[in-house]
């Protein structure tokens, strides 16, 4: 055998968690620390530049995305909780570096080892069942569109919900629809933004369920927003990891 | 060339209280987008169909200038008439001399958003000619004096009721009449039109470059009718629409057809080659084939160019989620949805579009159903570099938040600021999320650099 | 092999797909007429097997309906009476090659094949010969070479649109429905 005998990962913990949700970052240690993975976290991290990307300033995105290569190029591994960024990271990165081939394969090499957690515990660690749920709570998954269509992880979180939740988990219906979230998107035209996003409340609705998990919090950040604004009543919304650490430890928050 | 000056902020906000419009809309984009799963399922190879016809349609947009005039040469051989349209204003200008050089006063239509795109029709109008839609859809839409709504299914955001009580208002049929009912109405009043029509007018699905053919498809038959029986015909096309040899037809049709609408083939697929020939007692006496350009072959040179690789199939349209939210209307553009807010800035100018790139959620569906694989999220998002000036704010934002101290500052002042609410300082920058949202809820409890913080130092 | 992929694809389009022997045809052709109670039947004469089309022409005229088909000038040319084709209430014309793959028929333009027969009544009835059934569009075109008709049409079902609320309905322009008799065995 020639596995490594301890796997490092580099926690990206991504603007959004920083700013609003500490548990999201929590459970991505723990959740990684139960496996056996040596989780260090990089003080100098900062945001991915999404904002600067998607709303066409390359310039400011490419500053950003230097940035992240001088925090993380030295990692065994960058593991984030979030599709989005990572799809950035593995995505976005590279091309905005055409005609500088050598930072351009610095680049490709950054995105070919940095994994949004689900997917590093599915693709990496071969995790093929997690405990079932203490106490588990009618659960509804958003498959978001970086999810699906950024990184391409398909059912694999579905899969790890069945196991923790059994027959509390219910499928979303329309589920690879966007929730009208889209970054700049949801300032630029809140109206459209809005109707997309009653039309995924609708849906989460319907599916009875008291918590909606998701692998990316600005998604969910728009949907939560938009729940209050429509009084959906206490709807919880967690990142997958945080519902993999209440499973993996036997108790809730 | 449009006298309102778009603005899709205002028009959508609009649009998006049109329930009857969305729930058109969303009725018909999704039966287009359930039928062609099924056919694409139905084709196993039909992912080796889509890089087939990508990487040919690279060799195309690579040389568009061989195959247009390739295909000239060929069409004209075998007794077309070609002309070469550099931009809108002069197709418009020789479709209503081809008019006045024949006489011809009325004319059939069969639907082409490349006519659209000239505006043909008021051309003509305006010229004394008589122009009748003969595509079920555009007629409706020509009777209601509107524009098309979807570059596949123009009347899509019309419901049954509407187009009952449209007839009864301009064609005096009974009213609430079933769709049944609605079609046989319009057979009858179109088939007098066919008979008696000029000049028939219609695009063109592909154009043959080693044949100098056109292709056209209909479900309906109105474009065999408009090719067949005016003595006069007209064909608008994109130079975009032109493959290089008779044998990459059936599998660009493969794709078209199963990604426009779940079919394998349409109803009429017609394959047009010159005017009608000595002896034969029907086809035009006359074919001219308008080669439009209109930005083509400077788009051909940008880093735009895959565009031109569309089929305009519209399987992008109704797979959209902000399409399905706003219709077709909204984008006051010819081409809406995701091939149009690329194609439209890049036709009409980025300074009248310049809203189209950035009314997308970067959500990967349309590429994922394109069956040339134009990567069409990706168009978006470079586009709005183009059309986009950062505010200094976002500038500044950028300085910060490359630089670990200030970004730290940032975090933490933005905590609490959401924690107290959002009065003072937060309140102009949450303005436009909080039309349709509360603002962003921070966790109570410490931040995880604390956390992190104790928790190295505890072990 | 092919023809029954062909079968199964015109069916799937919408296409009355029969197979039957020439000697089948004089009663099958009366019922039909009688059910459309065709008074006018569209029946272009050239591009036929001559016992086919002599069998079709005696059984029409025996059921009392007036043909239109295209008419030979002096000079070798081809004309429509338009008017009378316009009120034909059934086409009958031959297909001399069918897509297995796609469930088309086609019709090549020439002097005297007078395609419209296909076209303008409510009803078209086209006839083959099972030995004409082609693999595919591609394979089909290539058989031209360069010598492309001025109009190559490929029937593909009825005449059908979904333009109103995407609800599918026949008979938009052209026919609403289509017969396509397959002749089996050899009879030329």
């Amino acid at each position: 055998m020639n596995m490594p005998t301890t796997r490092r990962v580099s926690l990206f913990l991504t603007c959004g968690a920083d700013a609003l949700y500490p548990s999201v970052g929590r459970a991505s240690v723990r959740v990684l620390e139960s496996y056996g993975v040596d989780v260090d976290f990089p003080e100098e991290q900062t945001c991915c530049g999404q904002p600067w990307l998607n709303t066409g300033d390359a310039k400011s995105a490419r500053i950003m995305a230097l940035h992240f290569l001088k925090v993380f190029e030295r990692s065994e591994a960058i593991v984030a909780p979030s599709s989005s960024c990572v799809d950035t990271v593995r995505n976005r990165y590279w091309p905005l570096f055409k005609g500088e081939p050598k930072l351009q394969d610095r680049f490709r090499k950054l995105a070919s080892k940095t994994y949004e957690i689900c997917e590093y515990m599915h693709r990496i660690l071969d995790i093929p069942g997690l405990p079932p749920h203490p106490e588990p709570a009618r659960t509804t998954y958003h498959s978001s569109c970086r999810t699906l269509r950024g990184i391409g992880l398909r059912g694999v979180a579905e899969n790890y919900l069945k196991q923790m939740l059994g027959d509390h988990f219910v499928p979303l219906p329309d589920a690879d629809a966007c929730c009208g979230f889209g970054g700049s998107f949801s300032v630029k035209f809140p109206e459209v933004s809005g109707k997309m996003m009653e039309d995924k409340l609708g849906n989460i609705v319907l599916t009875g369920a008291s918590t909606v998990a998701a692998l990316d919090m600005s998604c969910l950040t728009h949907l939560s927003a938009g729940a209050r604004r429509q009084n959906l009543g206490r709807l919880r919304f967690v990142h997958l990891a945080e519902l993999m650490m209440e499973a993996l430890e036997g108790k809730t928050r | 060339m449009s006298p309102i000056v778009p603005n899709f902020r205002k028009a959508s906000r609009e649009a998006v209280r049109n329930s009857q419009v969305i729930a058109a809309v969303r009725k018909t984009a999704n039966l287009l987008s359930g039928m062609m799963a099924l056919a694409v399922a139905n084709t196993p190879d039909f992912e080796a169909l889509r890089n087939y016809g990508r990487t040919r349609k690279l060799e195309i947009s690579g040389d568009l200038e061989k195959y247009a005039q390739s295909f000239a040469a060929n069409a004209q051989a075998a007794g077309a008439v070609v002309h070469r349209a550099k931009d809108a204003a002069e197709a418009a200008r020789l479709a209503i001399k081809i008019a006045a050089d024949n006489g011809a006063k009325t004319a059939v239509k069969g639907k082409s958003m490349t006519a659209e795109e000239v505006e043909l029709n008021e051309a003509l109008e305006a010229a004394g000619v008589t122009v009748t839609e003969t595509d079920l859809g555009e007629f409706i839409i020509q009777l209601a004096n509107e524009k098309p709504s979807h570059i596949m299914a123009p009347a899509i955001h019309r419901s049954r009721a509407q187009v009952a009580e449209l007839f009864t208002d301009r064609l005096g049929t009974p009213p609430d009449l079933s769709v049944e009912a609605l079609v046989a109405a319009a057979r009858k009043e179109l088939r007098e039109k066919f008979l008696a029509a000029d000049m028939g007018i219609t695009g063109g699905n592909f154009a043959i470059a080693d044949t100098g053919a056109i292709v056209l498809l209909s479900n309906e038959g109105n474009i065999r009718m408009a090719t067949t029986l005016p003595r006069i015909q007209l064909a608008v096309v994109g130079i975009d629409k032109i493959i290089p040899e008779m044998a990459d037809m059936p599998k660009f049709l493969a794709l078209l057809a199963r990604s426009a609408a779940g079919q394998t083939i349409s109803s009429y697929l017609s394959i047009v080659t010159g005017p009608r020939r000595a002896g034969e007692e029907e086809g035009p006496e006359q074919l001219h084939i308008i080669l439009l350009d209109n930005g083509r072959s400077r788009i051909a040179k940008g880093p735009y160019r895959e565009i031109l690789h569309c089929l305009h199939c519209g399987a992008c349209l109704s797979h959209c989620p902000v399409y399905r939210a706003v219709g077709g209307h909204a984008y006051q553009a010819v081409y809406p949805g995701p091939m149009g807010s690329v194609l439209s800035p890049l036709i009409s100018g980025l300074e009248i579009y310049a809203d189209l790139p950035n009314a997308c959620t970067l959500c990967g569906r349309c590429a994922e159903v394109c069956p040339v694989c134009v990567p069409l999220p990706d168009y978006l998002r470079d586009l709005r570099s183009d059309v986009n000036k950062p505010p200094l704010m976002m500038k500044m934002a950028a300085f910060g938040a490359h630089t670990p101290s200030l970004y730290r500052l940032g975090m933490i002042a933005m905590r609490q600021m959401l924690k107290k609410g959002v009065k003072g300082l937060m309140a102009p920058a949450l303005k436009e999320w909080t039309v349709c949202r509360e603002p962003p809820e921070p966790q109570a409890g410490e931040s995880f650099r604390d956390w992190w913080k104790t928790r190295s130092h505890g072990q | 092999m092919i023809l029954n992929q062909y079968l199964a694809k015109a069916q799937g389009v919408g296409v009355h797909v029969e197979l039957l022997s020439l000697s089948d045809l004089n009663r099958r052709l009366e019922a039909l007429v009688d059910e459309l109670k065709a008074k006018s039947v569209a029946l272009p004469l050239i591009g036929w097997p001559e016992p086919l089309l002599r069998t079709v022409k005696t059984e029409v005229e025996k059921c009392g309906s007036a043909t239109v088909s295209p008419r030979r000038r002096m000079d070798g040319s081809y004309e429509w009476n338009r008017s009378a084709l316009g009120s034909a209430n059934l086409g009958i014309t031959f297909c001399g090659a069918f897509i297995a793959e796609t469930g088309s028929l086609a019709f090549p333009s020439g002097p005297g094949l007078g395609t419209l027969a296909s076209l303008l009544p409510e009803t078209h009835l086209a006839l083959s010969c099972a030995k004409d059934c082609r693999p595919d569009l591609g394979g089909y075109l290539a058989e031209f070479g360069a010598d492309i008709p001025s109009r190559l049409t490929f029937v593909t079902g009825p005449s059908r649109t979904g333009d109103i609320e995407a609800s599918m309905t026949t008979c938009v322009h052209g026919p609403g429905r289509v017969l396509h008799w397959i002749i089996t065995g050899d009879f030329s």
